[in-house]
């Protein structure tokens, strides 16, 4: 069930390409932005990397949440999703995989391109930068989705979204910012594994918790 | 008075009424919104 | 043809509730002000740790009530859980915003500077700002079923969130760990003592708070069901 509504949703998005599009532009020209703003060296502009990249995310995956949720709006389609004979957990979960995907696949775009234009080194331990990716990805994407998912139905939620995404995954970032800088300076596992414990504990409680408000939420 | 004489009498003072007016300010304001909507209540039903 | 709703201090229990809570009031002052002993470094400023820590405790009791009533109401979508959050949400900011007032208040002169990025302080701050959110949830609709179920949700998911912000940032910043972490059980006799009683007083004053404004909440809604009716 799970497979066939992430599969709609990367289908509606193959035909329109909208949120993509959408996001590896806007990713793009906030780099753009930085880059004329920092106009520093180099090799100062790598001690603010990390902080600049996760901040790009950021913006990026708001783009996302108002989209993925919006596009049940639209000619009232949330309604025969919700009546249809699905458990509402399931459509949370479906959300959030599909959130994922797209915000990974435009993460692999945007993050060369930051890199190449601000002139800096790519990081070594490229595995270590992956997984830290994902994982503060499935954190985005779960508290997102049960946000998003629950504000949908209230008009201008496109400024709710921010008001409360920003300080929910204030932790998120800090432990994403960090990790990302001690791996960009090679350091071993141990010195960011608190980093990584408290990234891996947010992505799972706020999936965990997600998957059980969600039904109770939606439910009139 | 004595108390008066300690050090950081004055930072004491503005915490403490910080404290005491914020409180008095909210129950007022809870008083005034009760009068507000009983008042409207009341008319309304009779 | 519906009866007539008394005032909240018509009820002699809750009358007499606040009387009592001014009554301890004077006495916590006399006690703050007259029996407990004079830090020698700190002198005047030691005493707003009566009103500053009580303060906390209250908010985040007060948040763990949203939580609470949160959970209920998903469950159970009756609107007294809805009311109960609501107003626990509504104290526990102001009593948020009295801890980062007087917080730095004291830090002032025993500090030398009036706010640091110190665990304590800057989860009461995250604290504030995602509860600031809620009430603007709250702002965009004011009695719709969706509203409640939605601000349920965000009084929950904030009080989950409370622990990790506060270990992310603890290893975050761990050269400015200056709160002083004081153990209540070792103080001497007259500031444990003191410090209970302002943290019985503090929680009557939320307690009498709170159900005022369910009081007023309920008034409110009922006023909101005849206006239909019209």
């Amino acid at each position: 069930m799970i497979r066939s509504l992430v599969l709609k949703d990367l289908l509606i998005e193959i035909k329109s390409k909208e949120i993509i599009s959408s996001m590896i532009a806007f990713g793009i020209s906030v780099i753009l932005l930085f880059a004329f703003s920092f106009r520093a060296s180099p090799s100062q502009v790598y001690f603010f990397a990390p902080g600049l990249l996760w901040m790009i995310f950021i913006f990026i995956s708001i783009i996302l949440l108002n989209r993925i949720f919006n596009l049940e709006m639209e000619n009232k389609s949330y309604e025969i999703l919700f009546s249809s004979p699905v458990d509402k957990s399931t459509i949370f979960l479906s959300k959030c995989i599909s959130s994922l995907i797209f915000l990974i696949f435009s993460q692999i775009i945007i993050t060369p391109i930051f890199f190449l234009f601000l002139q800096i080194n790519f990081p070594e331990n490229l595995l270590f930068f992956l997984i830290i990716i994902f994982f503060v990805d499935l954190g985005i994407c779960s508290i997102g989705s049960i946000i998003s998912g629950s504000i949908m139905k209230i008009r201008s939620n496109e400024i709710l979204l921010p008001i409360l995404f920003f300080p929910m995954i204030t932790p998120l970032i800090i432990s994403a910012v960090k990790s990302t800088d001690l791996i960009f300076n090679n350091h071993p596992f141990v010195d960011w594994k608190i980093w990584f414990q408290l990234i891996l504990s947010f992505s799972v409680i706020f999936l965990f918790s997600g998957y059980l408000l969600y039904p109770h939420v939606t439910n009139e | 008075m004595e108390i008066l004489q300690y050090k950081y009498f004055s930072f004491f003072f503005m915490a403490y009424f910080v404290v005491l007016i914020s409180i008095i300010i909210w129950f007022l304001f809870l008083i005034l919104q009760e009068k507000k909507y009983l008042k409207k209540y009341n008319d309304k039903s009779n | 043809m519906s009866s007539e709703i008394k005032f909240f201090h018509q009820n002699i229990y809750s009358k007499l509730f606040g009387l009592l809570i001014i009554f301890s009031w004077l006495i916590l002052n006399y006690f703050v002000l007259f029996v407990t002993r004079i830090d020698p470094y700190q002198e005047m400023a030691q005493k707003i740790f009566y009103f500053h820590v009580p303060s906390a405790w209250v908010a985040g009791i007060a948040y763990l009530v949203v939580m609470i009533s949160g959970i209920n109401y998903l469950r159970t979508k009756n609107n007294y859980w809805d009311y109960v959050g609501y107003a626990s949400a509504e104290i526990g900011t102001i009593f948020c915003a009295l801890v980062l007032i007087t917080g730095p208040i004291w830090a002032t002169p025993i500090w030398g500077t009036s706010w640091s990025w110190e665990p304590r302080l800057t989860t009461v701050l995250i604290m504030f700002l995602i509860y600031l959110g809620y009430f603007s949830v709250r702002n965009f609709g004011k009695s719709l079923t969706t509203i409640k179920s939605i601000s349920a949700t965000i009084g929950v998911l904030a009080f989950l969130n409370v622990p990790i912000i506060y270990f992310s940032v603890k290893f975050w910043a761990e050269e400015v760990q200056l709160h002083p972490q004081p153990e209540m059980m070792e103080q001497p006799v007259d500031i444990y003592y003191t410090f209970l009683f302002s943290l019985i007083v503090f929680f009557m004053i939320y307690m009498y708070l709170l159900n005022y404004r369910i009081h007023i909440l309920k008034i409110k809604s009922k006023l909101e069901n005849i206006l239909e009716d019209y």
